[in-house]
């Protein structure tokens, strides 16, 4: 269809594409297009209508849509191009196939393009929980969608399998819609979620939260009519024997952890890392192929949405210098996870720029420190009260700190 | 009082078959299906496979009608326009004790005559198939054994009954059948009686049920559960074949092979139970499949896997495959023991009972305006990008996806809701196109589909229903 | 009667662990310790006398573009008051365009707190009356 070519494409028009083609736009990029499958811009954050947003960015405490509101209106200042309802079905060599009701199927061509598609949810099926097929099934994030934006009621009596944030979120928005929920099943011996949502969500309404807890059979031939939920053994994450109870209700909501959404990106052969499931990418968001850019959920799940627009804007930044030909690249140093670390994103670092390092613990540790080592040498360190695996963190490196190292490890003990 | 010729009851893939078959011919025809959609119990849970027929009971009714189906598919699909492809089967042998087994395994082939079965080496078994185990001693090689959409067969079938006249009544079950002078007069159903002068028992896994209204209950059927996986399109580990197991006498065992639609099938199970609603999966079923399956590949990764489920296989005691009629009951067929090859057998069974009732004195003439062909709802995810842009120039509602992992339209789901005997539930959308089969398992997808099933059938969300009348999607309205 | 309590904070994601002791009846705070910044030391200070949340949900929309409007109490109100305002939000319906922002009630159920919405919609154009 048109032949335009534009600076930078962005797949996804929820909080990363939005701050992406801020960034872009600020960074000089004249041609910024987003595509969005929703039938509005902000994505995942329509429907998040609680607080907690924004704290970071804006210094006020913000829901989901008026977060959301704050980036369109400068997207929509900024003058950057928009599909609304237009589904991407391919990324291909400087160019993205969508298809919509308006305009049909069209490739619009990029210099660069940015991947921004968030994440989906983990289902039922994934984690095996045996039993029958019944409605009433959901994981959390359908079931918030159907609430907050359909105007329409899953379940009366629920129980909510996983303490992710969504899950807990969940648990306080059925409570207060009159729904009882009789409980929520986590199986580490850890909440998966923020700490915050553990309060406010479930300590607030006195909603029992299992830890190391599992749900063993789906019952309810129809629709659901109950679930066994049984203890685990900590150390095998086994069911124990004997300690299965049912659980009667009508609904059961999913919050078994949030999966990047990559299908476009294994396509398009972008290298993702095992762990995060998501594009590998440097500090500048940049992905294995060099006009490919990666940004939010889809690359690591995180926990704020501050964060993700940080690093959007970041990736906006740095694709839109690269459609300019202006991004500068050397030889790139790989960050390791060392001690307790899950993972490390940025997977790659270009020393001549600083880096931001996010990072994610794999245990829940009290009293730790965060050792950053460049090779073997110890070029920065901090102690933190607590650190869990629900809640990211991170350090900065500079360009003197790791210049001609071969690789940087983080350890936290 | 209603008033028809031939009652068939049941509409799986047995009675979707003869509905079609019936249809050709000028009579009135009604099927009385007891679920609200197509599909019947068996028909909509199995391996999704069409069988030649080699390893069945030499000499038996089942041997004779799987074996005349399997060539059949070809014609049947393309007209009915039903995903079908011949990808072949393999049956290795790991063991000294299972290679022993294979020539005994091929002559019974050729008893049932299924004559292009071939040995080949384990050398030549692990080029076709790399995946195997190493292990692998040598096999047998059966080109014929093919992979079919199981949802689109019954449902091909039964759109084109209707299209041709049948008459469905859905969410109608059978509770009982009059007879006077020795024949049928009369089926009952919930939705009140119908005046027949033949009635065919396709009822698969309540048959027995069926049979004892006439007192024809010689037997019993119990269910067979066979439980599941289905694995990611993007699983590390994938077959591009049909890989079995050395099959015993209870089932033919577990297998693993691909379906129509990229996805890897494993499974099944055979559990003997008693409940014929009981459909769960347990975990202790599914380690079994892991462990016997990885005999075969080592390295299947069942991680990977999306959903799993569970079918009930009609098991006949005493076993095997029987279509009776009576020369004490005029105008009844009953029809038992379809097990295991049900999917396959359907059109021959058809075909066979058409003729039995002829022979028995039906008056049947043949239509000169049947219509065999069934367009289906275009596939938008196999089309070209030209072909897409072509459908939303027509219809721009095939602009808009809304199922994100299998790529269906907004269009499709119009269709399929429309069209004869169409969907009328969520499973009814997902079984006629794949929206909320995919990864996502309708987290994406679902809520949309909730919304497009009230506006396009006129009912309030609340009422959307998952299948059958209890399964409501939805507890209310928010506000 | 003098009581302690233990609150882990809310107002930001970090989640301090801060001891309050004090009456809690009589409202007087006798020593509190934990808080890393002063939004906490407020929150656990109104916590162990008078617990606040914001509450958000959202009201029925009419002639608009989404069947709902999201809404929330521009800043918390006493916890105990969550259920009564649900029940006071059921009954809201708004018509037309609304913009986030925008009052929906304004003195909350007496807080003097005004319940804003936080999304917005446009004039539904057709005469569907809305979903």
């Amino acid at each position: 269809m048109s032949k335009k070519i534009y600076d930078v494409i962005i797949v996804g028009g929820g909080p990363a594409g939005l701050a992406a083609a801020v960034g872009a736009k600020k960074a000089g990029a004249e041609n910024v297009l987003i595509v969005e499958r929703d039938i509005s811009l902000g994505g995942i954050l329509e429907q998040c209508i609680h607080p907690g947003f924004g704290l970071k960015t804006f210094g006020e405490e913000l829901t989901g849509p008026e977060y959301a509101r704050r980036y369109i209106k400068e997207v929509l200042d900024l003058g950057v191009e928009y599909k609304l309802g237009t589904m991407v079905l391919e990324v291909g060599d400087h160019s993205v196939t969508g298809v919509n009701q308006k305009d049909g199927l069209f490739v619009a061509e990029g210099k660069s393009i940015i991947l921004a598609m968030g994440c989906r949810e983990r289902t039922r099926g994934a984690i095996m929980t045996p039993g029958t097929r019944p409605a009433g099934v959901y994981t959390a994030g359908a079931a918030q969608r159907l609430i907050n934006r359909q105007n329409m009621m899953v379940g009366k009596k629920v129980v909510i399998l996983g303490s992710g944030d969504i899950g807990m979120i969940m648990a306080r928005r059925m409570t207060l819609e009159g729904a009882k929920v009789l409980a929520v099943a986590e199986i580490m011996d850890y909440t998966a979620g923020l700490t915050r949502n553990r309060v406010q969500c479930l300590e607030d309404f006195g909603i029992p939260l299992l830890l190391s807890h599992t749900i063993v059979e789906i019952k309810g031939n129809k629709r659901v009519e109950g679930v066994v939920i049984a203890e685990v053994d900590p150390a095998t994450k086994k069911p124990i024997e004997g300690t299965e109870k049912l659980y009667e209700c009508d609904t059961l909501l999913l919050s078994c952890g949030l999966i990047p959404e990559n299908e476009l990106s294994k396509a398009a052969e972008i290298k993702l890392n095992r762990i995060t499931s998501g594009p590998e990418v440097n500090q500048f968001m940049q992905t294995n192929k060099p006009y490919v850019f990666a940004c939010g959920n889809v690359v690591h799940v995180n926990d704020l949405a501050d964060n993700v627009s940080e690093e959007s804007e970041r990736a906006g930044k740095y694709a839109a210098l690269y459609a300019a030909g202006k991004l500068t690249q050397g030889k790139e140093i790989p960050t390791v996870p060392g001690t307790n670390v899950r993972y490390i994103c940025p997977q790659r670092v270009c020393p001549e720029e600083p880096a931001t390092l996010f990072f994610r613990a794999a245990a829940p540790q009290k009293n730790v420190t965060v050792k950053v080592l460049a090779d073997d040498k110890e070029i920065f360190s901090k102690k933190l009260i607590k650190i869990n695996p629900g809640e990211m963190e991170k350090v900065e490196v500079k360009p003197e700190q790791i210049a001609g190292a071969a690789a940087i490890t983080i350890n936290v003990i | 009082m209603k008033k028809t010729d031939i009652v068939i009851i049941g509409a799986g893939a047995v009675g979707s078959a003869l509905a079609r078959e019936l249809s050709k011919y000028k009579l009135d025809v009604t099927v009385v299906e007891k679920n609200e959609d197509l599909g019947g119990d068996s028909s909509k849970s199995n391996s999704a496979i069409i069988h030649t027929g080699y390893d069945a009971k030499p000499g038996t009714l089942e041997s004779q009608l799987v074996v005349a189906a399997n060539p059949m598919y070809d014609k049947i699909t393309e007209e009915l326009d039903i995903p079908f492809k011949r990808i072949g089967a393999l049956l290795p042998a790991f063991t000294q004790e299972q290679f022993e087994q294979l020539p005994a395994l091929k002559h019974k082939a050729m008893m049932n005559r299924v004559y292009d079965v071939e040995y080949r080496t384990g050398e030549q078994l692990l080029k076709m198939e790399p995946n195997l185990n190493p292990e692998v001693k040598g096999g047998l090689y059966i080109p014929r054994e093919s992979i079919i959409d199981p949802f689109l067969l019954c449902i091909g079938l039964a759109e084109n009954a209707a299209d041709n006249g049948v008459h469905f009544l859905l969410g109608t079950k059978c509770t009982g059948i009059k007879v006077e002078e020795g024949a049928v007069t009369t089926v009952q159903t919930t939705a009140g009686d119908i005046e027949t002068k033949y009635v065919i028992n396709a009822a698969g896994l309540y048959c027995d049920e069926v049979a004892g209204y006439v007192g024809k209950n010689d037997y019993y059927v119990t269910p067979r559960k066979g439980q599941f996986y289905i694995l990611d399109k993007n699983t590390t580990c994938k077959v591009g074949m049909i890989i079995l197991p050395i099959p015993t006498k209870v089932t033919k065992g577990k297998l693993m092979c691909p379906t129509m639609h990229g996805n890897m099938l494993v499974g099944p199970t055979a559990e003997d139970m008693l409940d014929k609603t009981d459909k769960s999966t347990n975990a202790e079923g599914l380690a079994s499949i892991a462990t016997d399956v990885r005999k075969m590949i080592p390295n299947v990764n069942l991680r990977d896997t999306i959903t799993q489920y569970s079918g009930l296989r009609a098991q006949r005691n005493p076993e095997g495959l029987n279509i009776d009629v009576y020369d004490d009951l005029k105008g009844y067929v009953n029809i038992s023991g379809v097990r295991s090859t049900g999917l396959t057998g359907s059109v021959a069974i058809a075909k066979y009972v058409v003729d039995l009732m002829i022979e028995g004195g039906m008056h049947a003439e043949f239509k000169t305006d049947f219509n065999p062909i069934r367009h289906g709802t275009p596939r938008f995810a196999e089309m070209t990008n030209e072909e897409r842009a072509t459908l939303i120039a027509k219809d721009p509602r095939y602009g808009n996806v809304i199922c994100r992992c299998e790529t269906v339209t907004e269009g499709q789901i119009c269709d399929a809701i429309h069209r004869t005997l169409g969907a009328r539930s969520v499973d009814g959308v997902k079984r006629r196109l794949r929206a909320g089969m995919g990864r996502c398992q309708g987290g994406f997808c679902g809520p949309r589909v909730i919304e497009i099933l009230a506006r396009e059938l006129g009912i309030t969300p609340e009422e959307v229903r998952k299948n059958d009348p209890g399964s409501e999607m939805l507890t209310g309205k928010g506000r | 009667m003098t009581t302690e309590k233990k609150i882990i904070c809310i107002t930001c994601p970090q989640g301090c662990l801060i001891t309050v002791k004090g009456d809690a009846e009589k409202g007087t705070i006798e020593s509190i310790e934990g808080f890393t910044c002063k939004r906490g030391k407020t929150y656990a200070e109104n916590e162990f006398t008078h617990p606040l949340r914001i509450l958000t949900s959202s009201v029925k929309a009419e002639g608009a573009t989404a069947p709902l409007v999201a809404v929330r109490t521009r800043t918390a109100i006493p916890k105990e008051l969550l259920f009564k305002g649900m029940e006071e939000i059921r009954k809201i319906t708004v018509k037309g365009a609304v913009n986030c922002g925008d009052v929906i009630v304004a003195n909350f159920l007496g807080t003097g707190v005004d319940l804003i919405a936080t999304s917005s919609t446009e004039a539904c154009k057709c005469n569907c009356k809305g979903k």
